[in-house]
């Protein structure tokens, strides 16, 4: 599949009521073009997984919008939603969620098998998912036979194996150590570029923000400032 | 903020995990001290039905001979010893030998008996009891009071105020002494054991060669006066043991142990029985002292009881507390999991351990509280329910009762010390999870260590063990061997929860290879966390072979039954004849009328006999045409062989010779008969009874009386009709027997038996010489012709086959007391139905031992009515109106034996229907243990894979299907289980069922065959599997929800 643009509109999420509601997104837009690989940097608290979740279907905005190619996943059902995280979204989660009884193989087969892929067409897939990782030899290690760095190639590969339009990884680097997040950083970025896929990720650690095409800030759940050379929130017009 | 409010933010904030709690506790605490109970209950019930024995086989007997005037001193020494006893009864028998009826026939005897005691086992039916003569009076007129049973008075025409005058039969110048009658008296029951010490009481005559009629029975004393020489006295004392309970059995055995002692001591003998050494000198004058009792081994046989029944009970308890211990540790362990936000709070505000120690055990205690609470509430009531004990659900009394609280407070210190260990071991793992290392090395030390290993080899032993002590008969039961069959199901479910893995793998397999991912899931998760899910494997697998154990029991119990009172009654009713008295008393005739006709009855002649070195061999001698119909054997206790096979062989060589016969169905037999040279005898008052032998349709040899013959020729008959004849019958002989004392007198008599004429109802019927001259020293004989046969066919069973050294096909002479019988054995089989040791026994076919030539020493050749029948095997269309008529018209002391009604005894006997309600309590606990316990455990696990399943959805599964997957798994799981279960349980049941069976103090003959009705068991799987997957499913959809909460809670990890 090919990557896909995405836009974000005005995006509002508030948690909890009265005294004691937090608002983490206010007013939230930004747009990302087909195959762009966009680093969304701030603070711990400052509304990046919130906005990733209302991206990704796994949460629902109070109001504005979010379109992925021609669908609005703002006003999707849950099992459109549900259908959406199926195909053409992918997660990347910051602790791997690797189910720690399957072998690698099997993590990265857990997609098709939702999807149900033949068996044959499956098996090869996730062979090639795992060698663009870099992960050929590992294919029938468990999660705690793996170092932190190829659990998260694992994560990647499974994410990748649906072949997905937009990649969502949130702090997918943040229970590495520096070296092994430069090396996840570069790995994500490569395969954005190979495959053209549409990329967020986001991250509070300045360093590995070399790798994206631009970088946004976000602070107190509103886009404060993006790189140099870049252009920033409004619309798509 | 106060402790109990603590407490009770505590317990409210999880109500789920908590209900779990409280129900494992007290479902445990309940069930366990209510099964405590019923052993209580049971073994008493036990212990007395195993002391209900008749009075004969609970006495202590001193016998001996006394000199007149020596009676004081050892009566005054035997009740000192015997009063420690209970409510003990003492008889006395003095008897001395028989005197001349110089009234009657020469045969005819007076029995004397100086009687102890008698208004205990006796009632006047008129008169008075005799009382002593003063010394002068007995001296002088030499008439003594006595009393005589209704029997003897009436065959003497006597009624009280008659007097009659008796001979010394020894010394023949002694004077007369005068009887007067002053008592007629009617035992009042034939147990009561002064009967075995004077069994001429119950029937009034006996007739051997001579005609004894008695007890003439004396006042207390009397022989110790100037009547006789000397007496042999028998003194027997009988406790009533309807008073002691398990708890005086010690007391009882010591007080026993104690008067036999003081009894040895005091008549000289070693004060051990049958020790040896020098007896110290005799203290009383008595001779040939003896001192024998049953009451010691009664008394450890009813202790044995008590010890089997615990025993049995131990298994159930066992594994009731191991199931309720499982099901807490899960719910604590699901409350700790709960509760890890608020620990984890706790500590990072700096709580001690020992503070969180203390904070489980205020938990624990409110817990503990609540199911003391509800045990002393339930369990007196539900011990009463399960023992069918009478009373009211609960009494105040009730909670005072100290056997409650010594079954219940270990338990709940139990359920403390676990509930408290488990929080503190979760918080523990816990902390411990960010390695991961803590719980993998704990699952690996419990597989590493061998637990399991080591459980099945104790059980194992302990189950040989078991098995020695169930067919040795030990008299201890040691700590091993009592918890056997609990170790062995704790060790074999273990096993299996070894297995379960690789058993797992192998089913899921089928799951994974396919496209969709809800198979593959379920089945990776069964095969590769099936050893995490130990507990709720446990728990399902120790339900379902508690379950499998219980209902097991339960049929194997009703077929044990059914087998050993068919066994011991051997035909649907068995008529046993009352003590002697012939057939005059029409006992076969009325079981042939009660039976519906001579095909639905067999005659059977039983006796007891050494033979070939071993003793108690009981041989039966049964019609063997129609034992084949009236007895069925359980068919594996027959070897290779049928019943109906068997009963065919013993046919084969039925033959009964010749005989004349007599035609139609007749009523009287007259005969022409005289005795040749009989003249000599005259001064002996002469008048020789005669018999005549009639062989009827079936080939039974009946004889029956003619009265006195002379040398004159004269017309003797007998009455055919109120007999068990059937016709055509032909008579085969006649025969007169002769004292042995005139062989000794008149040596130089020859004497000759001569039948010149045989009429039947009048018309003479040609003999044409059938009757030949037969006689011997014993008796003058005319016999028919013999059956050209050599050996009688007989079935053995293999252990007198072996000690005859005699297998099929052999042919052996067995010494069967009354005559010599030579046998060819057609048959080996493990046991036959009533044998008094039922691995020791002979069966032939009665008219084909009556058939067999008896050869004289002169070479003459008769048959021989020697084995006169005493039970009937029958075999009534309706056994009950069967047996109410024989009781009713059967004459005294006749006892029918119903099969239906052994069967109904037996299932009410207490110790079967208590460990029956105990089982089934058992059962219905485990089932909501298990329920408990995998409520729990599910909750557990859809916390603990609640990460899992937030990535899942991150994935695009929806969350019902989620829920439907790991619902799929929970199902396999306990699908799985519960089969392995079932073979675990089957396995137990048949190691274990045995041994729990035959706590009822019945001899398990034939062995116990273990029951297992595929019906009920899969009935009890089908709703086990139900309640469990109703459980899980309820279960999983409370704790699958907020997911997506979850996810953005932050990190699914
Ligand atoms: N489920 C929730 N309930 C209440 N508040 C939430 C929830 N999720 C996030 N928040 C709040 O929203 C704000 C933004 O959080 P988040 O998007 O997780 O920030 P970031 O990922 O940048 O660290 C925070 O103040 C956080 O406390
Ligand atoms: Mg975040």
């Amino acid at each position: 599949m090919i990557g896909e643009r995405l836009v974000v509109r005005d995006v509002h999420r508030t948690f909890g009521v009265g005294a004691t509601a937090v608002e983490a997104l206010r007013g939230v837009s930004l747009e990302v073009a087909p195959g762009e690989l966009v680093a969304v940097r701030g603070r711990s608290g400052s509304g990046k997984t919130s906005l990733l979740n209302v991206i990704g279907g796994l949460d629902r905005c109070d109001s504005g919008s979010v379109h992925l190619g021609e669908r609005e996943v703002t006003a999707m059902s849950d099992n459109e939603l549900l259908a959406l995280r199926r195909g053409p979204v992918s997660y990347v989660f910051q602790s791997f969620g690797l189910v720690p009884i399957l072998t690698a193989r099997e993590n990265v087969g857990v997609p098709l098998r939702l999807r149900g892929v033949d068996p044959r067409d499956r098996e090869r897939r996730v062979t090639e998912a795992l060698e663009h990782v870099g992960l050929a030899g590992h294919g029938e290690h468990r999660p705690d036979e793996l170092s932190g760095g190829q659990q998260q190639r694992v994560g990647l590969a499974r994410a990748l194996v649906a072949e997905p339009g937009l990649l969502l990884a949130d702090e997918p680097t943040g229970q590495l150590d520096s070296e092994t997040a430069r090396e996840i950083m570069a790995l994500i970025a490569r395969l954005a570029t190979e495959r053209a896929m549409t990329t967020l990720v986001t991250t509070h650690d300045p360093v590995l923000l070399s790798a994206a095409d631009r970088v946004v800030e976000i602070a107190d759940g509103v886009v404060t400032a993006a790189a140099p050379g870049v252009r920033v929130g409004g619309g798509a017009g | 903020m106060s402790g109990a409010r603590l407490l009770r933010r505590r317990l409210r904030t999880h109500p789920v995990a908590v209900a779990a709690i409280v129900v494992s506790v007290l479902m445990a605490l309940v069930v366990v001290t209510a099964l405590q109970l019923l052993a209580a209950a049971i073994t008493e019930a036990g212990v007395r039905s195993t002391l209900d024995v008749p009075p004969a086989s609970r006495s202590l007997v001193l016998a001996g001979s006394l000199k007149p005037g020596d009676l004081d001193p050892v009566d005054t020494a035997f009740r000192r010893a015997v009063q420690r006893l209970p409510d003990v009864t003492v008889t006395r028998v003095g008897t001395t030998t028989t005197r001349a009826l110089p009234s009657g026939a020469a045969t005819d005897r007076a029995f004397l008996a100086d009687v102890a005691g008698i208004d205990t086992a006796a009632d006047l039916t008129d008169g008075r009891w005799p009382v002593a003569p003063d010394d002068a009076a007995a001296a002088g007129d030499g008439t003594v009071e006595v009393a005589l049973p209704q029997p003897a008075a009436e065959a003497l025409g006597l009624a009280v105020g008659d007097e009659l005058e008796t001979a010394d039969l020894v010394d023949e110048d002694a004077p007369p002494v005068t009887l007067e009658l002053v008592g007629v008296f009617r035992p009042r029951s034939p147990q009561d054991a002064l009967w075995v010490d004077l069994p001429l009481g119950l029937s009034g005559v006996t007739t051997t060669d001579f005609t004894t009629y008695g007890p003439f029975v004396l006042a207390p004393g009397t022989f110790d006066g100037p009547l006789v020489g000397s007496s042999a006295v028998t003194w027997r004392a009988t406790p009533d043991l309807g008073v002691v309970g398990a708890a005086e059995l010690r007391a009882l055995g010591r007080d026993v142990d104690a008067a036999a002692r003081d009894l040895r001591r005091a008549t000289g003998l070693p004060e051990q029985a049958g020790a040896a050494g020098a007896a110290a000198p005799a203290g009383l004058a008595l001779r040939g002292p003896r001192v024998t009792t049953s009451l010691p081994g009664l008394v450890d046989a009813a202790g044995l009881v008590g010890d089997r029944i615990r025993v049995s009970l131990l298994t159930p308890v066992l594994l009731l507390a191991l199931l309720g211990a499982v099901a807490l540790v899960g719910s604590a362990a699901l409350l700790a999991t709960l509760r890890d936000g608020e620990t984890r709070l706790l500590r990072t505000r700096g709580a001690s351990t020992a503070r969180l120690a203390a904070l489980a055990a205020g938990d624990a205690c409110a817990v503990a509280l609540l199911g003391v609470l509800g045990t002393l509430l339930l369990a007196p009531g539900v011990t009463r329910l399960a023992a069918g004990l009478p009373g009211p659900w609960w009494t105040p009394a009730d909670a005072a009762d100290p056997a409650l609280w010594r079954a219940l407070l270990p338990l709940v210190t139990l359920a403390v010390l676990v509930t408290v260990a488990t929080t503190l071991w979760v918080g523990r793992a816990a902390r411990g999870a960010t390695t991961g290392a803590g719980r993998r090395r704990g699952a690996r030390f419990a597989a590493g260590s061998g637990l399991d290993l080591l459980l099945v080899l104790l059980g194992a032993l302990a189950a040989v063990q078991l098995r020695r002590y169930d067919t040795a008969g030990a008299t201890t039961v040691d700590p091993l061997t009592a918890a056997a069959p609990a170790l062995v199901v704790a060790g074999l479910a273990v096993v299996c929860l070894r297995l379960l893995p690789p058993v797992a793998r192998w089913v899921s397999r089928a799951g994974v290879g396919r496209a969709g991912l809800d198979a593959a899931w379920g089945g990776w998760q069964f095969a590769r966390r099936a050893a995490s899910q130990g507990g709720t494997l446990l728990l399902v697998l120790l339900a379902v072979g508690m379950g499998t154990i219980a209902l097991g029991h339960s049929a194997t119990v009703g077929r044990a039954v059914e087998d050993q009172s068919a066994f011991e009654a051997g035909a649907p009713v068995r008529v046993v004849r009352g003590i002697s008295g012939g057939d005059a008393l029409g006992t076969g005739a009325l079981a042939t009328a009660v039976s519906g006709g001579p095909e639905r009855v067999s005659p059977v002649w039983r006796s007891v006999v050494d033979l070939g070195g071993i003793d108690d061999v009981t041989v039966l001698g049964v019609d063997a045409a129609t034992a084949g119909r009236v007895a069925d054997p359980r068919p594996d206790t027959l070897g290779a062989a049928t019943w109906q096979d068997l009963t065919g062989r013993l046919l084969q060589a039925r033959d009964v010779g010749g005989g004349v016969e007599l035609p139609g169905d007749p009523r009287e037999l007259e005969l022409t008969v005289r005795v040749e040279g009989a003249g000599s005898l005259q001064r002996f008052g002469v008048g020789f009874p005669a018999s005549a032998h009639v062989r009827d349709s079936r080939g039974l040899v009946t004889s029956l009386p003619l009265g006195g013959l002379s040398a004159t020729a004269r017309t003797v008959s007998t009455d055919l009709t109120g007999r068990d004849l059937q016709p055509p019958l032909a008579l085969v002989g006649v025969s007169v027997p002769v004292p042995g004392f005139v062989a000794f007198r008149a040596p130089e008599a020859t004497m000759v038996l001569d039948v010149q004429a045989v009429f039947v109802d009048g018309v003479e019927v040609p003999t044409g010489g059938a009757l030949a001259e037969a006689s011997d020293q014993r008796g003058l004989w005319r016999a028919a012709a013999p059956a050209a046969l050599d050996a009688v066919p007989v079935v053995l069973t293999r252990e007198v086959a072996d000690a005859l050294q005699a297998g099929a096909g052999r042919s052996v002479v067995l010494p069967l007391g009354v005559r010599d019988l030579t046998v060819s054995v057609v048959g080996v089989v493990d046991s036959l139905p009533t044998a008094a040791t039922p691995t020791r026994a002979v069966l032939l076919d009665l008219p084909t031992a009556m058939a067999l030539p008896d050869r004289t020493e002169a070479g003459a050749v008769r048959s021989r009515a020697v084995f006169d029948p005493g039970e009937w095997w029958s075999a009534p269309p309706d056994p009950a109106a069967a047996a109410a008529r024989l009781r009713a018209d059967g004459a005294y002391g006749t006892v029918a034996v119903v099969r239906d009604e052994l069967v109904a005894d037996r299932r009410d006997d207490p110790v079967n229907a208590g460990m029956r309600s105990a089982m089934l309590l058992v059962t219905a606990a485990s089932v909501v243990l298990a329920m408990v316990g995998f409520a729990a455990s599910t909750a557990a696990l859809g916390r603990a894979r609640r990460h899992e399943n937030a990535v899942l959805l991150a994935l695009g599964m929806p969350t019902r299907r989620i829920r439907r997957v790991l619902a799929a798994e929970r199902v396999l799981v306990v699908v799985v289980t519960v089969l392995v279960g079932l073979l675990l349980g089957v396995v137990a049941a048949l190691v274990v069922v045995p041994l729990l069976v035959g706590g009822d103090g019945h001899a398990q003959v034939p062995s116990v065959r273990v029951v297992l009705p595929p019906l009920v068991l899969g009935g009890y799987v089908t709703v086990l599997l139900l309640c469990l997957s109703a459980v899980g499913a309820l279960v999983l959809r409370a704790s699958v929800h907020h997911l997506a909460g979850q996810l953005r809670e932050g990190e699914p990890s």
